[in-house]
Formats: C-alpha cells, sequence, structure tokens
C-alpha cells in the first residue's frame, strides 16, 4: 500500500525540502535546477534557458533511446545490430537519433558529452541531424544556435557549455531510472524556477500551477476529450487537464487509489514534485502495478507487441489501467515558447498538437473554414494587450466577435479573448480563462456606456458565465495582480441558469517567496467549492443575473463577497477594563517620574 | 573619523575615561538557525527607532544563514544606518541579525547603563561617522570601541539607568493607553453604527444589522453634490499665494493636515475650476494611496478648492457633515470602498463608488450624538499623544545632560 496520504502533505514547496533519501540522494528536481545553474549560478541560469531545456531534452531522448536499444540488442544479440536495426527502420524506436557511438556499448549520449572542441558547432550539428530524422522535432530541439556569437564573443563559451553537459551527463533519463510524469514535472518544475528568475517576462510562459490545477479540476476533461489552449506558453495548463483527468479516472478505477487516495484529507498530489518522487521511491507497488509500469512509451508497447504478440499480460495491465488520453491543442506567439510547450509535451508522453502563430488574427484551428470547436478550453492570456484596434475585431471572418458584443475597447482585449474562446467552444464546451481583475469590474458604475462592459453584459445575458473565481495576490510571476478566472459554460445545467457562482479566495494562500502559493488544502477547498456551487461565509456566493444587473454588471467576486476579517472586534467592556489598567499604570509612572524630578531639582 | 566623543571636562571626581571597548565587549558566539526551532530572533526591524525598546520578534525558523547567540541584558545595536537609532537591551536570550553588534557590559559597567549611553548624541553621531558603503552604510566593531567617553562610577550609572528608565515606563504607558484608545475608537465606531445609541432592537439589510428606526442610503440620495477636485494639470495653477487647494495629504481621518499646502489664484478658483470650490461642511474623500479617508472642511477653509479629491455636499436637512465624514473613516464603509476601488498600483476611488455606497443613517439628533462621543475618543487619543510627544522630548534632554555630567544625580537616594 502507499504511504499514509497526510505524511506527503507538505505545506511548503519542495524547493525549500532538504533531500529525503540517501541513495538517489539528490531529488530530480534539484538536480535538474543544479545543472541549470552550472552555466553561471542561479542568478544567470533563466537566461540561459534557450539552451539548458533542449539540452535536457536532448538527454531524455539520448537516454530512452539507449534503453530501447538494449532492448533490441537483447532480441537481437548486440548492440551493433540494433543500431543497425534502429537505422534501417525508425519506426521500432519512438525517436531514432542519427547519434552512433564508436563504441556501440557506449551510451548514445556520450557522443555529445566526449566532444572536446568546437563543443558548440558539435552540439548543434547534433541536434539539427536528430531534428532531421524526425519532423515531430523540427524548429523544437534545432532552433538554438549553440554556437551564436554576439559581436564576436559567443553567448555561450564552450568551458560552461562543457560544464552543463558534464552536469547533465550526471543522471540517467531512462526508461529504468524515471517515469515520464516524474521527469515530466521536474522539466515543469525547472520551467517554473525560470520564471522565478524571469521577473518581467516569465508570465509569458507560466501560469502557476495551483491555478492551473484549479482550472482543470473544475473543468474535469474526460478520456478523450479535445482541450484548446490558444495562448499555451509553455502548454502547462494543457498538461494539467491531462493529469487532472488521469487522476480521475484512476481514482475511479483502482480500489487502491480510492482507499489510498479519495479519502484522505489533501487528495492531490498534482504539482508537489517531491511528494510523486517520494511515492515512487517509496512505494515499488505503484511503480509496477500503476499505470505506467515503468513507463512504457508508445513506441515500446508497439515494439513489443510486434515481438511478442499481444497475449503479453503484463503488456495489459500496463495497458488496462491507461484511460484515454486527452487531445491537447496548442497554439503559441513566441516561437522560443513554442519550443517549449512541445518539448514539454513530449516529455510527458502526451499527445498533442502545438501550433505557432498570433492566434488572435490568425487562429490556426479551424475546420472546413469555420473556427474549430473543443470540449474544453483553458488559457491565459496576456493581460489587458492593448495592440488590437476595432479593425482588427471588424476583420474578423470567423463570428468570434457578435454584433451587441462585439469590440470590447482597445485599451484591454480580455474580453476579446474570451470571446475567440467562446467562439472555440462546442455546443457543450466549457471553458476557464485567467483575466486581469479589472476585466470584471472595468466600467460598471460609469455614468455612459463602456464598451467593455458591455460585452462582459453580453455573456451575463446569454447566460454563459458559470463561476468566476477571485485569486489570491503575488500569484503570478510578472505581477503582483491577484487576477481572476472565468469559468465558462454553453450547456449551463437547468438549476444554474440566470445565476452566477463567485467566489472570493483572496485569503485562501500561504506566503512564499518570491510569489505566494495556494496550499493543497486550499486548491481542493477551492475546486471543491467551485464543483458543487457551495456557498460559504466569506468565500462563495451565488449571485443571480438581477443582482448583477443592479450592480450594473460587476462580476467581480470581490464586489459581492467581502472577506475582511476587520468586522471582529473584542468586547467593548474587556477595552475599557484595558484602558482603565493601562491609565493606572500610567499615573503610577508618572507619579514615580515627578519624584525622580523633584529630587533632581526640575 | 569625526572627533565625536563624550569625554566631560572637567572630568567630575569618580569618573573615568575610557574607550567604548573598555566598558563592553563584543559577543561573537555564532550560531547555526535549527529548521523548525523557536528560539526567538531579532532582526533590524524588531527594534524601536530612537528608543531603547522592542516592537516585536521572530523566531529561528523565519532564517536560514548563522547568526549571533546573544543572552539576557545583553545590548543590541543596529550597525546599519546607525542615525535610525536602534538599540536595546535584551531581557531573552536569542539569536539576532549579523546587522545587530550584541554588546556585553564588562565589570565597571551596567548593562543598563549601557542600552543609554548608546542612544546618546554623541554615540550615534560617532557611528554615523564611521559607516561605509554608500546603499547600506555600516558601522562596526573596530571603529566602535575606539569611542570615547567618560564613565561614571557604578552607583551613579544605576542611578541615570533607574532615571531614564523611569521615564521611559512613563512614555510606554503613553503609548499603550493611544494603542488601546485606537482599538476602543474602532470598536466603538463599529457598535454606534450598527447598534445606535437608543438600544432598539435591530434590522437586517444589505450592509447588515442597524437599529430599526434608521434608514440605509445610498450616499448619491442624500447629498446634493458628489464630484471631483481638479484633475486636469492641476500644477499649472499653483501660485505661491492664494486660495489653498486640498490634496490628498491634507486629508486625514476626520481632520485637515494644513501642512504643505498649494495655492491656486482667485481668478482660477472663480473661473475654470470653479466647480470644485468648496463651501465650509464639505466632506473630503480621499481617491488615491487610502481611498476612503475623508473629512470635514472648516469653516476657515470655505471658497477654497481642491485636487483629485471627491468632495461630497450633503443634504443638510438629512444627514451632517462630520456624520458622513466619521461614516468613511468606519471600517463598515472601508470594506465597500474596498470593494469599489479600482486599480492595484495606485489604490483608486472614483465618483460612482461613492454614489453607490451604502450607509445607516440615523436622525440628525442622533448623528449629533454619535459625532459627538467619537470626538470625545478622539480627544483623549490626542492627549496621550502629546504627553507621550512631551515625554519623549524629556527623555532626550534627561539622557543628554546625565550623560555629560550636566545634571549630576549621585547624592541623590534612590530605590535601585
Amino acid at each position: 500500500m502507499r504511504p499514509a496520504r497526510t505524511k506527503r502533505i507538505r505545506r511548503r514547496r519542495m524547493r525549500k525540502q532538504a533531500p529525503v533519501t540517501p541513495t538517489n540522494a539528490k531529488s530530480l528536481e534539484s538536480w535538474i535546477w543544479d545543472a541549470a545553474c552550472s552555466i553561471r549560478g542561479a542568478k544567470d541560469a533563466p537566461k540561459y534557458k534557450d539552451y539548458i531545456l533542449p539540452l535536457i531534452f536532448t538527454k531524455r531522448l539520448c537516454d530512452v533511446f539507449d534503453d530501447e536499444l538494449n532492448r533490441i540488442a537483447a532480441e537481437v544479440g548486440s548492440r551493433r545490430s540494433a543500431f543497425a536495426l534502429a537505422k534501417a527502420d525508425h519506426k521500432l524506436v519512438r525517436f531514432y537519433l542519427p547519434l552512433v557511438p564508436d563504441d556501440p556499448e557506449q551510451p548514445v549520449w556520450s557522443v555529445i558529452r566526449k566532444l572536446a572542441d568546437r563543443i558548440g558547432e558539435g552540439v548543434t550539428t547534433h541536434m539539427r541531424a536528430i531534428a532531421r530524422e524526425n519532423p515531430l522535432l523540427q524548429g523544437i530541439i534545432d532552433r538554438v544556435d549553440f554556437n551564436a556569437t554576439t559581436h564576436g564573443q559567443r553567448d555561450l563559451d564552450d568551458d560552461r557549455l562543457s560544464n552543463l553537459i558534464e552536469a547533465i551527463s550526471t543522471k540517467r533519463l531512462g526508461l529504468d531510472d524515471v517515469e515520464a510524469d516524474i521527469i515530466g514535472k521536474s522539466y515543469e518544475y525547472l520551467i517554473r524556477k525560470f520564471a522565478e528568475g524571469g521577473g518581467q517576462s516569465a508570465g509569458e510562459f507560466y501560469t502557476p500551477p495551483e491555478v492551473g490545477t484549479i482550472m482543470s479540476r473544475v473543468l474535469a476533461p474526460e478520456p478523450g476529450m479535445e482541450i484548446y489552449d490558444p495562448c499555451c506558453g509553455s502548454g502547462g495548463l494543457l498538461i494539467k487537464c491531462e493529469i487532472a483527468m488521469e487522476e480521475r479516472e484512476r481514482g475511479l478505477s483502482s480500489p487502491q487509489d480510492q482507499t489510498g487516495g479519495r479519502n484522505a484529507p489533501a487528495p492531490l498530489k498534482c504539482e508537489i514534485a517531491m511528494e510523486e518522487r517520494e511515492r515512487g521511491l517509496s512505494s515499488p507497488q505503484d511503480q509496477t502495478g500503476g499505470r505506467n509500469a515503468p513507463a512504457p512509451l508508445k513506441c515500446e508497447i508497439a515494439m513489443e507487441e510486434r515481438e511478442r504478440g499481444l497475449s503479453s499480460p503484463q503488456d495489459q495491465t500496463g495497458g488496462r489501467n491507461a484511460p484515454a488520453p486527452l487531445k491537447l491543442y496548442g497554439q503559441e506567439y513566441i516561437a522560443d515558447t513554442w519550443a517549449m510547450a512541445n518539448m514539454n509535451l513530449i516529455i510527458h508522453d502526451f499527445e498533442g498538437e502545438i501550433e505557432i502563430g498570433d492566434t488572435f488574427k490568425h487562429p490556426k484551428f479551424r475546420w472546413r473554414g469555420r473556427l474549430r470547436t473543443f470540449d474544453r478550453v483553458v488559457a491565459n492570456p496576456m493581460w489587458n494587450q492593448n495592440w488590437f484596434t476595432e479593425a482588427d475585431y471588424d476583420n474578423d471572418e470567423l463570428d468570434r466577435f457578435p454584433a451587441g458584443a462585439g469590440f470590447p475597447g482597445k485599451s484591454s482585449a480580455d474580453w476579446g479573448w474570451v470571446q475567440h474562446m467562446h467562439a472555440s467552444l462546442n455546443d457543450k464546451g466549457r471553458a476557464a480563462v485567467v483575466l486581469d481583475t479589472g476585466a470584471a469590474s472595468r466600467g460598471s458604475g460609469n455614468a455612459g456606456t463602456n464598451k467593455e462592459k458591455t460585452v462582459r453584459q453580453w455573456f451575463v445575458d446569454h447566460d454563459l458565465i458559470e463561476s468566476v473565481l477571485y485569486l489570491p495576490e503575488n500569484l503570478f510571476y510578472n505581477t503582483t495582480a491577484p487576477g481572476i478566472v472565468l469559468f465558462l459554460n454553453k450547456a449551463k445545467p437547468e438549476a444554474r441558469r440566470g445565476k452566477v457562482f463567485l467566489v472570493n479566495a483572496s485569503q485562501v494562500f500561504e506566503k512564499g517567496d518570491p510569489k505566494n502559493f495556494i496550499p493543497i488544502d486550499g486548491i481542493v477547498r477551492i475546486a471543491d467549492t467551485l464543483i458543487g456551487w457551495k456557498e460559504e461565509e466569506k468565500l462563495s456566493r451565488i449571485v443571480d443575473h438581477a443582482e448583477l444587473a443592479r450592480n450594473d454588471y460587476n462580476i467581480s467576486p470581490s464586489r459581492y463577497i467581502h472577506t475582511s476579517d476587520a468586522e471582529t472586534y473584542r468586547p467593548l467592556a474587556e477595552i475599557v477594563a484595558d484602558l482603565d489598567a493601562v491609565e493606572a499604570e500610567a499615573r503610577e509612572a508618572d507619579a514615580a517620574l515627578r519624584e525622580i524630578l523633584r529630587k533632581i531639582g526640575v | 573619523m569625526s572627533d565625536s566623543n563624550l569625554l566631560i571636562e572637567p572630568l567630575p571626581p569618580g569618573w573615568k575615561n575610557q574607550r567604548f571597548g573598555e566598558v563592553c565587549d563584543r559577543v561573537k558566539d555564532s550560531c547555526s538557525p535549527v529548521e523548525d526551532g523557536d528560539t526567538p530572533y531579532v532582526g533590524l526591524e524588531h527594534l524601536a527607532q530612537g528608543f531603547p525598546a522592542f516592537v516585536g520578534r521572530g523566531t529561528e525558523s523565519d532564517i536560514k544563514s548563522s547568526k549571533t547567540a546573544f543572552k539576557i541584558g545583553d545590548v543590541l545595536f543596529g550597525k546599519l544606518r546607525p542615525y535610525l537609532r536602534k538599540g536595546a537591551q535584551a531581557d531573552f536570550d536569542g539569536i539576532s541579525s549579523t546587522d545587530i553588534l550584541v554588546f556585553r557590559a564588562e565589570d565597571g559597567c551596567i548593562s543598563g547603563f549601557l542600552k543609554y549611553l548608546v542612544h546618546s548624541d554623541e554615540f550615534i553621531e560617532y557611528a554615523k561617522s564611521t559607516t561605509s558603503g554608500v546603499q547600506h552604510p555600516r558601522t562596526s566593531w573596530p571603529s566602535l570601541r575606539e569611542f570615547r567617553l567618560s564613565l561614571p562610577p557604578l552607583p551613579e550609572q544605576k542611578k541615570i539607568a533607574h532615571i531614564l528608565s523611569t521615564v521611559q515606563r512613563a512614555i510606554e504607558a503613553q503609548e499603550r493607553i493611544i494603542q488601546t484608545t485606537t482599538e476602543l475608537k474602532k470598536a466603538l465606531m463599529h457598535k454606534l453604527f450598527t447598534e445606535g445609541l437608543r438600544n432598539e432592537p435591530q434590522k437586517q439589510t444589505e450592509i447588515g444589522p442597524v437599529p430599526e428606526s434608521w434608514e440605509v442610503v445610498r450616499c448619491e440620495d442624500i447629498c446634493d453634490t458628489i464630484s471631483v477636485g481638479i484633475v486636469v494639470k492641476p500644477s499649472s495653477y499653483y501660485v505661491k499665494d492664494g486660495v489653498p487647494a486640498f490634496r490628498s495629504q491634507n486629508v486625514r481621518e476626520d481632520r485637515i493636515q494644513p501642512e504643505p499646502m498649494v495655492y491656486i489664484s482667485e481668478e482660477v478658483n472663480n473661473g475654470p475650476v470653479k466647480k470644485s470650490k468648496l463651501s465650509a461642511g464639505d466632506v473630503l474623500i480621499v481617491r488615491t494611496g487610502y481611498p476612503g479617508t475623508s473629512c470635514v472642511v472648516p469653516p476657515e477653509f470655505d471658497g477654497s478648492n481642491c485636487i483629485d479629491l471627491i468632495f461630497v455636499r450633503p443634504n443638510k436637512e438629512k444627514l451632517r457633515s462630520h456624520y458622513l465624514s466619521r461614516f468613511f473613516n468606519s471600517d463598515a464603509a472601508k470594506v465597500q470602498v474596498q470593494a469599489g476601488k479600482i486599480g492595484l498600483a495606485q489604490q483608486h476611488f472614483n465618483v460612482g463608488a461613492v454614489k453607490n455606497t451604502q450607509m445607516p443613517l440615523p436622525p440628525t439628533d442622533q448623528q449629533d450624538e454619535i459625532v459627538t462621543h467619537l470626538e470625545l475618543i478622539d480627544a483623549k487619543h490626542d492627549l496621550a499623544t502629546s504627553k507621550r510627544n512631551a515625554l519623549q522630548d524629556l527623555f532626550r534632554t534627561l539622557l543628554h545632560e546625565l550623560m555629560t555630567a550636566k545634571t549630576r544625580v549621585h547624592e541623590l537616594e534612590m530605590p535601585c
């Protein structure tokens, strides 16, 4: 059995924790972070993220390739033949890497590790060669030039690059070493660390994991559903959806999980990768019996099936527990971030399609000339974009900005994005969008008309808004502003029609450095409140449309739910008694002082 | 290095000229914090400014790197920015920040005296002159131990310490009166705005319970004017002398802070900005910074103007200016202000939000009574404040006089 859940509940994030086990002494996270720091220390690591992420990604590809080769070698006799076989039939492995060490017994990664001079050039050449063989990886791992110079000076000189490669070499990331979701989580962890150091630019690619978890739990995607993120960044929100779905499925299907997880106070394992790792280490049952029984990559299963036929019982147990994965679709504007999202998905071993480009002007996902629709949409678009003009809305050919709502004003495209997402939903679709707090209230209470308020009113009047969540302050990496999450539902249940559920979670957080975070029990509380529409004093309220109208379509939870604790007062009599006491004290002190002053002769 | 010192000429009998390093020693016991430890921790933020006292303390688990361990009786002195005058005597064992020097009195000196010594102007002057670093000026033990002073004999040290700690006690008593009065005021306001004065049954309303005979009204319905002062380039109107124009910093809770005031000309006041010309009895409400803070325009400022403030002219039949101002300063109103303000960096409050603010409204005679009650508490608060200020002056003067032997106390009988 698993160890009791409660043991694994951590109030702090894992980066504050010391490594627990002596054997595998360093957690994968701290190893991966140390590797990143080998370039120029923790302070500058984020600057070099575009070098570090692809290298770690490549290391994973190499080690997995190694494992696959070994398996083939076990069948055919030698690694040398395995190399040859794989070269002849790339389908035998998931990603064929054209890296062949001089001595076939050496790991594939050694090709990169052994580069002695002109390392930058060598690494770049190898990565491009990998990309040539694997169209899926094109533009993802070959986009960085490790040999790049600025004004004749190498951006990342060979010495430091070689340190980085050495640091990365110290740990194997093969199939038997780490499970896909662990390395995936570590990769996410690294992205978060970069976000913490990245300051202003970080919010572009990273949404705090707690927020993603709440969104995905509330949206409750079901196996096989199509999920879309029009501004996907590093893909974190999509990944959260997959994790939430798998967790729920596993929770429902496996009795072990139900006793071990569901009834425990905090059934969320979510982002705290440390926990995950602990479980991986401490419970062998999980590793063998769990879904990812040593993380079977799809190709591996395919290969085994071919080799042994479909009858392998091991395979069936491995396969049976896995629910049909979600189909993840994302679009991202910034090329580096797009590459990050792709690597993130591959390394998590999730299925997805990430497009590149400006979603607002040129959405890539279309079907028969119309906007493609999805079961779920999640997104955290950049807040208050002010560069789209009325013409951009007018020129839209995809019916995203319906009459009566239309243009939300030039100063903030927040509601424009909501309109895009609304248009991307199918008839029963649901969406969760992170927006600036102001998007819920701007324009309300002003005399005269306000474009943004008009759009908001359209959404309320069409009964599309299911709930609004007001987040705690200082959660996001590029701002201290709290932000809200808007939940849309195109098919609200009958009982919820004409009403909106508001949650003010501004007090549900713990102080952290550099950013606040929502503890696990807080995530559960917020998600459960949102799912069940549970009203609770100082946290949540069901508000009907008439009341929203009275407040001029201000839908900010802070307007309706006051969390202030200022209203707790001590009884007057008690205060007065205190006052009497301090005044008596003061009189005594005064008398003593008078006496002394008299003696001094003042 | 400055020649600041505490040498007294001529040296009184029994006093000794010494270096600071002979009077006390620096404690260097290093201590690595244990995770989840609960030893008290003192950082610079826990030392009061200009006064030998603590304003709080942390615990070991807040900190990571190694620190200095101190014992009961040691004197802690902030070496970063010594002009802040941070120094206090510990009455507990604990660990302190590396920006705090820990002094332990040598045989010829008592701690109780040492803690006042480090607050003398001369010592602080000297410490200031020995700092290095521009961003983070710090003094150091090697410099401080060279500070020269005339040290009174032990019995006199004790008497000096006794006198100063008596003044300190009196100051702290006033401080507590101020705090308790503030708390009392808040609680009383809550009671007055929800229960009233007549001990009548309450009714539930949108803004919580209020006495049955009261109404709940929106500001807009009971005020003749709710508008905003000069917002377009106010600085272009400034003149040296003329009609006063209030800004946010002139508005404090229920009182005017007349300095620093800006002025606009009579022509402007009656011309482009005459819309926001104020009358005595108007209520000013802050929009930016501490939104909701409000006060009443006193008669002597009749006809003045205001900048980026909301001004409200109540319907005199139904609403008293001072009651309105008191209400906006109450916690009940603050909750509504919080909800209505926009913008995070610059907390901002607009006219629409004021209009929509809901207020419990008693008959005018009760409004007057409520205001009178609160004014009484304010008076008490102000009295304690001015008393504390006077005592602080006394403390500084006595400290100087006693340390420099201008006032001698060696012959006085004292219970110490």
